[in-house]
Parts: C-alpha cells; sequence; structure tokens
C-alpha cells in the first residue's frame, strides 16, 4: 500500500463528503455500542483496581441445602458454619477469606445516610487487594480480640469528615463506636467482592447469631496459588461436600450443592439463572454473547453493504475508463477494498473515541457506583479485527461485483 | 399502475432485496421497542391498588430464627410508634412493599388450583393503606380465634375460581396441604374481594395476589416490615429520630427506615435503566437505517435519470414522478413490513416472552409499521423532489 494510494482513497472520500459521512455515522456508532459494551463486559471480567489478581481466584457465592427425598429446598448466600466446615478446611489452596455484605444507617449532622459494610475476616485483604491511600488493614490480634477498627473509602471519608483525614477518628453505625485504621480508594460496584464503603472485623458483628447458621449472607473467595491448581481445588471442595454428614447440623438437610466459580463461570451462571446447577453453562452462554453480537450486527453490515454498492455504482463510469485503459481485474478489487478498509478504519477510531466519551458520561452519571472504566490493549486490538472484519464482509462483494462489470456498460453508466 | 411499480421494483430487484432485507430488520428492532414500551405503559397505568406517596417502610432484619421474644419486642416497637405524636398509624404488611420479598403459594377452590402470591397485614392496614375493597369488608379483632383464616382476595384470583359474576363471600379455598401431611389442615375463608394489590409496583406483572390476616396477639410469627405513616409537614429528622429510639430498643437489629416512594423509585429505575439503554441502541440503528436509506434513494434517483427523463419527455407531470418514488419506495417498505410481520409473530405464537399477548403484539405491530412508513416517507422526500426536476434534456445530455 503506497502513499499515493491512501491519498486518492482520501481524495476520493473528500469528493463525495455526503456519502462518506454517512458511511463513517454508520460505522462510527455501531463501533461505539460494541466497544461500549465489550468495555463494561472486560472491566468485570478483568478489574484494574484491587481485584486485579482475581484470575487465580474462585468465588464461592452460594449453597443449595435440599433434604432428602427433596421436597424442601433452600438456596441462598453461605452461612458462618458452612464456611467454617468446608471452605477453612480446604489444603490446596494458597488461602481463603471470607465477607458479608451489610446495609448500614449512619446518623451526620441529624441526618441518615446509608453505607454498605463488609465485615471479613483478615485473609481477605490477601485476596482483595484494596488500594490504600492512607492506614492499613487490621491484623489478625485485632480481629481475634474483637477491636472496632474501620477501614473505609475515599467518598465515605468526604461524607463523614469532609476534607480531613479519618486516621483515627470515630464513626458509629448499628449504634457502635468504630476507629478508622486505612483509607481506600473506591471500587467499582460490579466488582462485587471488592466494593464496599466501610469494612470491619467480622468478630465485631452487633449478634453472635451468624456463628451456627449454614446458610446466610455470607460468601467465601479462594485464592489459588496458580492456575494450573484451580481444578484440584474444585475437586476437593465437591469431595469435601459429598462426604459430610449434615445430620449433624440439622435433621432438615441431607444434601448441599454449591460450587466455587471464577469470574466468568459467575457471569455465565447468573445470566443463564444456573446458580445451583451442576454446569455453569458457559458454553451456551458464549455462544448466546456471539448471537447478540451478530444479530445487532446484521442491520449495520447490510446497511454498510447498501451504502458501499451506492458508492461504488456511482463511480461506474470511473471504472470503466480504468477497465478501458487495461486495469486488471484484481487491480479494481484491491483498490475498492482498500478504499472501504479506510474508511472504516477512520469510523473505527471515531467509534473509540464516541466510546471513550460515552464510557465517561456512564462514569460521571452514576449509573454505576465509583465505576473507572479502563479500555485494554486486549479490546483495542479486538476492535480492530472486527473493524477490518466489517470492512471486509461490507466491501468485498461490491467490488467484485463492479470489477467484473463490462467496460461499456460500466462507461454508460448503469 | 401498481402492476407496472411491480414490475420497476423486480427490474432492479437486487438493490431492492438489499433495501428489504434492511428495513426488515429495523422493522424487528421497531416492534420490539414499541411492544415493550406499549407493554409497559399498560402496565402503568393500571391500578396498584393502595397509596404509598408519604409512607415509610420500616424493615428489621434480626439476623436469625425469630422467638417469641422477638415478636414481644416487636410488638413494644409498635406501641412506642403508636405513642409518638408525629405518627398517624403503624402497621404489619410482612411482605415488604416494593421490594424484592415475595411468598408465593399454591391455592385451590374444589381441586381447580392456582399459584399466586400472598400477604399478611396486620388489622386495619387494608383501610388505612387505602386498598379498594369490591364486596365484603377488611380483617378485624372478631377474626381470631375462628377455626378458620380470614383472607382477601383480588379480582383476577375472584374471576378466576369462582368465575365472573360470582360473588366468593364465605367461600373456603384451601392452602396447599400436600406439603405438610401431618398438620392440621386450616382453611382460607374469602371475606372479601379487593380490586388490587400490585404488591412490588407498577412494572410488577402478575395478576393473583390474596391477602391474609397478621394475627399480632400470636407470638409464633415474625414480621420484618413495618408501614408507618407520619402526619403531614413532618421535619427533616424524622427518620433520624425515629431509627435512633427504635435501634436503642433492639440494639442487634438491624433496621432501616425510609419512605416508600424511595423505594418505589429504585424499583422503576432498576425496570426502567435497562429499558432505556437498549431503546437508546435501538435509535441509533434506526437513525443509521435512516440515512443509509436516505443515501441508497439519492444514488439510485441518480442513476435513474435517464428512465425519469424519458417519462418526463412523455408527457409525465413533475408530480407523477414524485408519487411514482414514492409509492415505490412504500410498496418495498410494505414488503419488508410483511416479512418482519411473519418473524415477530413467531415469538408471539411460540409464548417466548410472557408479556407478549395478541393484544401487544397486534398494537405493537402496527406501531412499528407506522412509525417505519413514516422513516421511509421521511428519507423518500428529498430524492423523490430531485427525481422530479429531473428534465428531459438531462436525460439526453446525460453522460
Amino acid at each position: 500500500m503506497s502513499l499515493h494510494t491512501v491519498k486518492t482513497t482520501l481524495r476520493v472520500l473528500m469528493r463525495r463528503k455526503f456519502f462518506t459521512a454517512i458511511s463513517l455515522f454508520c460505522i462510527a456508532t455501531t463501533l461505539m455500542v460494541l466497544i461500549v459494551v465489550a468495555a463494561i463486559v472486560d472491566n468485570m471480567l478483568h478489574p484494574i483496581g484491587a481485584e486485579r489478581n482475581f484470575d487465580t481466584v474462585l468465588i464461592v457465592e452460594r449453597v443449595r441445602m435440599a433434604n432428602k427425598e427433596e421436597t424442601s429446598v433452600w438456596s441462598s448466600p453461605l452461612g458462618y458454619k458452612f464456611i467454617e466446615e468446608f471452605i477453612l478446611t480446604l489444603k490446596t489452596p494458597e488461602r481463603v477469606g471470607y465477607y458479608t455484605d451489610n446495609s448500614r444507617q449512619s446518623l451526620i449532622d441529624g441526618l441518615i445516610q446509608r453505607f454498605q459494610v463488609k465485615y471479613t475476616d483478615d485473609q481477605y485483604a490477601k485476596i482483595v487487594e484494596l488500594d490504600f491511600i492512607d492506614g492499613r488493614y487490621f491484623t489478625l490480634d485485632e480481629l481475634n480480640s474483637g477491636q472496632r477498627v474501620a477501614i473505609i473509602n475515599e467518598p465515605t471519608q468526604i461524607r463523614f469528615f469532609g476534607d480531613q483525614s479519618a486516621i483515627g477518628k470515630t464513626i458509629e453505625f448499628s449504634e457502635q463506636r468504630y476507629t478508622v485504621i486505612g483509607v481506600v480508594r473506591a471500587e467499582a460496584e460490579f466488582n462485587k467482592a471488592a466494593f464496599s464503603d466501610i469494612w470491619a472485623p467480622i468478630t465485631t458483628f452487633p449478634s453472635g447469631n451468624y456463628r451456627d447458621e449454614m446458610m446466610g449472607s455470607f460468601r467465601a473467595l479462594i485464592k489459588a496459588a496458580s492456575r494450573s491448581d484451580i481444578p484440584a481445588i474444585k475437586a476437593e471442595f465437591e469431595q469435601g461436600l459429598k462426604s459430610f454428614d449434615y445430620r449433624s447440623v440439622s435433621d432438615e438437610y441431607a444434601t448441599a450443592t454449591s460450587f466455587a466459580n471464577t469470574k466468568l463461570e459467575r457471569m455465565a451462571r447468573e445470566f443463564m439463572g444456573t446458580e445451583d446447577e451442576l454446569g455453569s453453562g458457559l458454553a451456551t452462554f458464549l455462544m448466546l454473547a456471539l448471537l447478540g453480537v451478530v444479530l445487532f450486527m446484521l442491520l449495520p453490515a447490510i446497511n454498510l453493504f447498501n451504502l458501499s454498492i451506492s458508492r461504488i455504482m456511482e463511480r461506474a463510469s470511473e471504472i470503466g475508463v480504468r477497465k478501458a485503459f487495461g486495469a486488471p481485474r484484481r487491480a479494481l478489487v484491491n483498490q475498492f477494498l482498500l478504499e472501504n478498509i479506510i474508511l472504516t478504519l477512520i469510523g473505527g477510531l471515531m467509534g473509540l473515541l464516541l466510546s471513550l466519551l460515552a464510557l465517561n458520561l456512564i462514569e460521571s452519571s452514576g449509573l454505576i457506583a465509583y465505576a473507572n472504566f479502563n479500555i485494554s490493549w486486549r479490546l483495542v486490538v479486538w476492535t480492530l479485527m472486527i473493524t477490518l472484519l466489517f470492512a471486509l464482509i461490507s466491501g468485498s462483494y461490491p467490488a467484485w461485483r463492479m470489477a467484473r462489470m463490462h467496460p461499456v456498460r460500466a462507461l454508460k453508466g448503469y | 399502475m401498481l402492476m407496472h411499480l411491480f414490475r420497476l421494483i423486480w427490474n432492479r430487484k437486487l438493490s431492492n432485496l438489499l433495501i428489504i432485507l434492511e428495513l426488515t430488520l429495523a422493522f424487528v428492532v421497531l416492534y420490539f421497542v414499541s411492544a415493550t414500551a406499549l407493554h409497559l405503559w399498560s402496565m402503568y397505568n393500571r391500578p396498584l391498588g393502595f397509596e404509598w406517596q408519604s409512607h415509610y417502610s420500616m424493615t428489621i432484619n434480626q439476623g436469625a430464627e425469630a422467638s417469641e421474644s422477638d415478636m414481644e419486642r416487636l410488638n413494644g416497637m409498635i406501641d412506642r410508634l403508636e405513642q409518638r405524636s408525629d405518627i398517624d398509624w403503624v402497621h404489619i404488611v410482612k411482605q415488604a412493599l416494593f421490594q424484592n420479598w415475595h411468598w408465593s403459594t399454591s391455592i385451590n377452590h374444589e381441586g381447580d388450583y392456582i399459584q399466586t402470591y400472598m400477604n399478611t397485614l396486620s388489622d386495619g392496614a387494608a383501610e388505612d393503606l387505602g386498598v379498594t375493597l369490591l364486596s365484603g369488608r377488611f380483617f378485624n379483632e372478631g377474626d381470631a380465634g375462628q377455626a378458620w383464616l380470614p383472607v382477601l382476595i383480588n379480582r383476577a384470583v375472584s374471576e378466576r375460581l369462582f368465575g365472573e359474576g360470582v360473588d366468593p363471600l364465605g367461600q373456603n379455598i384451601n392452602p396447599p396441604s400436600e406439603d405438610q401431611p401431618d398438620q392440621e389442615q386450616t382453611e382460607y375463608r374469602v371475606i372479601g374481594v379487593i380490586e388490587d394489590f400490585r404488591q412490588s409496583g407498577e412494572f410488577w406483572g402478575d395478576e393473583y395476589y390474596v391477602l391474609a390476616r397478621f394475627d399480632t396477639s400470636r407470638n409464633d410469627t415474625f414480621a420484618n416490615s413495618l408501614v408507618i405513616r407520619p402526619q403531614d409537614g413532618l421535619s427533616a429528622t424524622f427518620e433520624a429520630s425515629l431509627l435512633q429510639e427504635m435501634t436503642q430498643m433492639a440494639p442487634s437489629w438491624n433496621i432501616t427506615v425510609r419512605p416508600l416512594a424511595d423505594y418505589r423509585q429504585d424499583r422503576i429505575r432498576s425496570v426502567m435503566t435497562p429499558i432505556i439503554l437498549s431503546g437508546i441502541v435501538a435509535g441509533f440503528l434506526l437513525l443509521m437505517v435512516a440515512f443509509g436509506l436516505f443515501g441508497v434513494l439519492w444514488q439510485n434517483v441518480t442513476r435513474r435519470t435517464h428512465e425519469l427523463g424519458l417519462r418526463r419527455a412523455l408527457g409525465a407531470s413533475a408530480a407523477d414522478i414524485f408519487k411514482q418514488i414514492t409509492i415505490e419506495m412504500m410498496l418495498v417498505a410494505s414488503f419488508a413490513i410483511v416479512l418482519g410481520t411473519l418473524i415477530t409473530i413467531q415469538f408471539t405464537l411460540l409464548g417466548t416472552f410472557s408479556s407478549l399477548n395478541w393484544m401487544t403484539t397486534i398494537k405493537g405491530s402496527v406501531l412499528a409499521a407506522v412509525v417505519l412508513l413514516m422513516l421511509v416517507a421521511i428519507c423518500t422526500l428529498y430524492p423523490g423532489w430531485i427525481a422530479s426536476r429531473k428534465q428531459p434534456a438531462d436525460a439526453l445530455r446525460y453522460e
């Protein structure tokens, strides 16, 4: 591809400003929607913040318990007893931690303010790598002795203390006073393991009832030493559930089903509604996602196809002249394809810029709390590939058809 | 004339086929947008069945299985709330309003089973919430200690189980018995029919609803949700002082006090956000189609200079040409609409989406067709006008 060809192409595109503008609009908006959706999904699966090392973390969120006849079935997040019995005893993981999400209210200047509080153990902070601005997480000693210490995120610091540092000051919720020992950067809402306003030791939970529950409001995190350990951890967890005698807990329970999921598996389970089923439905989920993208691209692709044909037909006489002077068919096809690729690439670039704008808009709208989207290189490369595919699909047939046209017909212009 | 137009369309079948394909897809997109919008609109306009505007919700999470002392404590809290001068009334509504707490069960009348949602309300709650009573009466203290449990059923349950125009008062309906065969069977007796009680708000689709009585004198059940009606013109610190007082009475309970209006707003937002986002995407798609169509038509008209110039030379007026181009496009769009309807009707026939009944399907199709035809008409205006300006001389000079 010489510089000359690019220049010619740009000149051709500039000559028909209206058509170029319409084509660019189509390409740019289609790609914008795709990039925005892809960026959100990408940030959910591969976050950049505290959950950045979650590709070696398994999440256990739910347990399904049933009696022998399967006539009574309960399904809920984990209870503390479940975690004690089945998660903390695991030998294959590098470490395990747990947390429970609670909504708490606090009075600030006589008005109720709502916060999300995570009660956790000390290992939690070694799996979820919170970004500390100031201070630290609580230690094992503080956990065991039930010290009322709290870690808060930056927006919470502002809500309580304005622009002053919160370290060493006290905050109050659930009728209890906590001393702030750490301030962290806010995490996006969809990073469920890392998102919270306040973190506190589980031993300071208002009542101790949770200790005897098989089902409750807990979630467990299992950190593997490497990705290759994940199957072994899953197998050990499954084995533990199978060999347990549930009668020792309650007569009502005979079986328990629970799964340790990666982020992708969890997303598939949530989407497919297979939270308590054996298969995660991952393959079906990926197929559906692909089908969705294809269906969404279909309308813009046909539209672009139509526009390409129109654009090329308009230049019939130019083609006639080139053919008459002996231009080979391949040269013409290449020229049109190249034109289409350049046009689509410009559109793709515009789409990328527009999607940055749209993502910024979503961030500032507060639709997703504390969202901070990052466009990764992986995403840019994918976008580039899809853009090229788009160009080839919408450009190849019209180019081929034009190149095949008889010079006399082409010269006559219809 | 029409036959001739069909022939003209047939002569340019490839380019018309592509336009038809594009418009068909556009119709499908439009159909789903308009059917969803119509469905939500009709849901929004159905009466909710109760008032929420100035009420507060208080929810309690006591952490574990409720004991008898918990119920005593709750009764104490209700007494304290009723004593406050800034509160009109306090009632138990066990399944909290505008939240995702549901109790679903199957009931039957003479072996005819339906799955219904239920709720338990304390005496006076239904009146004070402004529930519309069609016949019968609300709960009162005299209902305690009977062999049967009094229930209020909504119109949908009444018509389904007892038939239209039949008075169900005094009839019995049975809660499911096969679950607990050893337990003593208590029957529900219908003491009134209410218009509706759409517990989770305007966009909650389920029709069947039954209200049972919450007996505050019994200590074996617990309620996690209260509805509070404060007096008008309350101060900004009402919520806070209420919360403080309640938390002092039960420090280990996690108590939340919020206006019902907030919960309602949350529900509406959770339904509307994805709808609005997909609406924006659909809008972009249609705008794209409109621009694309405009470009293609303009180009087509330019390429048909010979044909149109010739028609002018043979005596057709500018208006005739304009009409020809417009009607041609309308025919093409009609093909697309027929094709699109064949696709969209499958979803209703297969029952893919429970919200798509025949009424919504027909209304949605008509609306989508009208919008699509308007879109096409707007896109044809300018190209049609250009076509009508073609002079016979243009056709001869064209090269």
